[in-house]
């Protein structure tokens, strides 16, 4: 985030407009479907870097029939992120050439994981999200913030982060309550000789 | 592990090591023709695993002893920083990595009170957990989980203690070693054998008349076991001191209170053996002791003994302030600036470090009615009944009483009730409601007696025994 890139709230209105096109079912590998994702990765990538992805590659874009939700929602972010990377500010610029396809291929698999599409569309919080992971990638943080300042809003918007902790404290407050059950099941018990006065 | 503990332990849960001899202990102790009627069937739960951990400990205190000779932080602190801080729940809320002793933020009793399930690391197996409870001064319980191995531990530490002086513990099921005496209304009693020293035996009774099937078998019993030592409390000890018990320990060795150079004085020439004061209390066990002395040297290295003053700053060598614990030896509590209660200052003596000016829970004896000796540990008890925040119960010189508590849970009538249980009806009670202005940072002592004729240390008491049954 070393570079100071874009408007943050350019890009955010860009993002909350998706077009209807961008917003369909995925194609899967029976021809199902309303938007080709592999082709609008392909596109981009080739667009934005001079690049383009192999058919091994592409096949990541493709929605197998028999794999649910999981896929379904992890291609249709790829082609809102597709939809964002389509405004002019990317066109040319350093570091987004060299790693868009990284962006794509691999960097948004964890936000996927954490997020639903449907809650990116609804939640500014989460298309704040999804822009500043895309400018973090390519090594931007968006226009008037400091890194201390860009680095701690990413930080306090991580939905992996959340996620990891809300799963601490449901296994911290599930161990709490194990012991306590077994605390209450052993003072029911006998204990052991204690020896001396206390 | 009792996969079911609505039922009760079997013998080789409770003695997961007793062999035939030691077998032939435990019904002597249990079925002796003097026996107390014992409320509370009790083992030792070690295992050999344990054994071999209780073993390690005591090889380690008799090793190299140079950490006596040095106030310098013990090289094992840092690493245990850095186990309660990844992995138990309550200091990993309070402290991050990288942090020194010193900027760690105390913890008391009253943290463990609240959640002691916080205290027990990520990684603790659950399977040897045991409970037990105890009463602070306000009658209130505390919850302390433990291990078997903590307790067992506490007669290495003992053993260790004694062998300083040149007394050794005889092993083997042919010897009681240890009796645990007590002066109460009503307390645990229960015989075991103590896997550590070769199964043999170990009896805590109480002093109660009531808790025996003939008055007189308190002292056949103590008379025919003849324990190795007595453990207890100076109030304890003294009741025995005033019977006509005819016994011969090697050593007394007394906790829980104060024990006054007079009362130490008076169980030497009755008892005709060393008395020895320990510092010891649930959450660490076993912390210091010595044989003679108003000082206490500190026992084992397990143990980072801190002097904090009451803004949580470490004081000076020599300056009184509150112990406070880190370390340990029990896995499910391990300690980080664990703040006692117990106040002392820190010096140097011929053994080493060594607790100086050690102050404790100061023994109260009250007077009944009647003129009959009073434990304060017995008020205790009887106040248990009320979810009190604190009392102060004040003997004045003319006897009656002076009860203040803070708290809720109570009325005037059920308190009078109570006391006149224990004081007899004939003793006039004030109660009144303590105000914060009253205390010491939160703190008070609770009980003080001023009557002329109270049991000073120096006396023998005859002790107001109630019918419990």
């Amino acid at each position: 985030m070393e570079r100071e890139g874009p408007v943050l709230e350019l890009l955010m209105r860009r993002l909350a407009e998706c077009p209807p096109e961008f917003l369909g079912q995925p194609l899967d590998d029976a021809g199902k479907g309303e938007i080709d994702v592999a082709a609008l990765v392909w596109d981009t990538v080739h667009e934005l870097s001079g690049k383009t992805l192999s058919v091994s590659e592409l096949a990541k874009f493709q929605l197998e029939a028999s794999r649910p939700r999981k896929m379904l929602n992890h291609l249709r972010i790829i082609s809102a992120t597709v939809w964002l990377l389509a405004d002019g500010w990317f066109r040319g610029r350093s570091g987004v050439t060299e790693k868009v396809g990284t962006l794509l291929l691999f960097k948004l698999v964890d936000f996927s994981n954490h997020v639903g599409f449907a809650e990116l569309l609804s939640d500014s919080d989460r298309r704040e999200e999804l822009i500043r992971r895309v400018l973090q990638v390519f090594g931007y943080r968006p226009a008037g913030e400091t890194i201390a300042q860009a680095t701690e809003r990413l930080q306090g918007l991580d939905s992996a982060e959340r996620a990891k902790v809300l799963l601490a404290a449901k296994q911290a407050e599930d161990r709490a309550r194990k012991i306590r059950e077994e605390a209450a099941r052993k003072a029911a018990e006998e204990a052991a000789a204690s020896y001396g006065r206390e | 592990m009792n996969p079911n503990p609505d039922r009760p332990l079997t013998e080789s849960e409770r003695f997961p090591l007793l062999h035939e001899r030691g077998r032939a202990m435990l019904q002597r102790l249990l079925e002796h023709p003097h026996a107390p009627k014992y409320t509370f069937p009790c083992g030792d739960r070690l295992d050999a695993a344990g054994l071999e951990r209780v073993q390690a400990f005591r090889r380690h205190l008799d090793q190299n002893r140079s950490w006596m000779q040095s106030l310098a932080e013990p090289p094992w602190l840092s690493a245990w920083i850095k186990r309660c801080v990844e992995l138990v729940p309550f200091y990993r809320a309070r402290t991050c990595s990288g942090i020194t002793l010193a900027e760690i933020p105390t913890c008391s009793r009253a943290d463990l009170m609240r959640a002691p399930w916080s205290f027990v690391p990520d990684d603790q197996s659950l399977d040897d957990l045991i409970v037990y409870f105890t009463s602070g001064t306000t009658g209130s319980r505390l919850f302390v989980y433990s291990h078997p191995v903590v307790s067992s531990a506490y007669l290495a530490g003992l053993e260790w203690l004694l062998a300083q002086e040149g007394i050794e513990l005889a092993r083997g099921p042919e010897h009681v070693a240890i009796v645990q005496v007590c002066a109460q209304q009503s307390t645990y009693t229960h015989a075991t054998v103590a896997s550590y020293l070769d199964q043999a035996g170990y009896a805590k009774i109480n002093l109660n008349p009531h808790d025996w099937r003939d008055p007189d078998d308190r002292w056949r019993f103590l008379e025919d076991c003849r324990p190795q030592v007595l453990t207890g409390d100076p109030v304890a000890f003294l009741a025995l001191a005033a019977s006509p018990a005819q016994v011969q320990p090697r050593a007394l060795v007394s906790s829980a209170m104060l024990l006054l150079p007079e009362t130490r004085a008076v169980l030497t020439r009755r008892f005709g053996c060393p008395v020895f004061d320990t510092y010891s209390l649930n959450e660490a066990r076993l912390v210091a002791g010595a044989k003679d002395g108003r000082s206490l040297p500190l026992l084992a290295p397990d143990l980072c003994v801190e002097i904090l003053d009451p803004a949580g700053q470490r004081c000076p060598e020599g300056v009184r302030g509150e112990i406070t614990l880190t370390g340990g030896r029990n896995p499910f509590l391990p300690l980080l600036r664990y703040r006692t209660g117990d106040y002392a200052a820190l010096g140097f003596g011929q053994k080493g470090i060594e607790l100086r000016e050690f102050e404790g829970r100061a023994p109260v004896v009250f007077l009944d009615d009647a003129g009959r000796a009073v434990n304060s540990i017995d008020v205790t008890g009887a106040l248990r009944a009320f979810p009190l925040a604190q009392c102060v119960v004040h003997q004045l010189a003319d006897r009656s009483l002076i009860v203040k508590v803070r708290g809720l849970g109570w009325t005037e009538e059920e308190l009078r009730r109570v006391l006149a249980g224990v004081f007899g009806k004939g003793t006039p009670v004030t109660i009144a409601t303590l105000s914060e202005a009253e205390t010491t940072d939160g703190k008070v002592l609770p009980y003080k007696c001023d009557v002329k004729e109270m049991i000073s240390g120096r006396e023998l008491p005859n002790f107001r025994w109630q019918n419990t049954e």
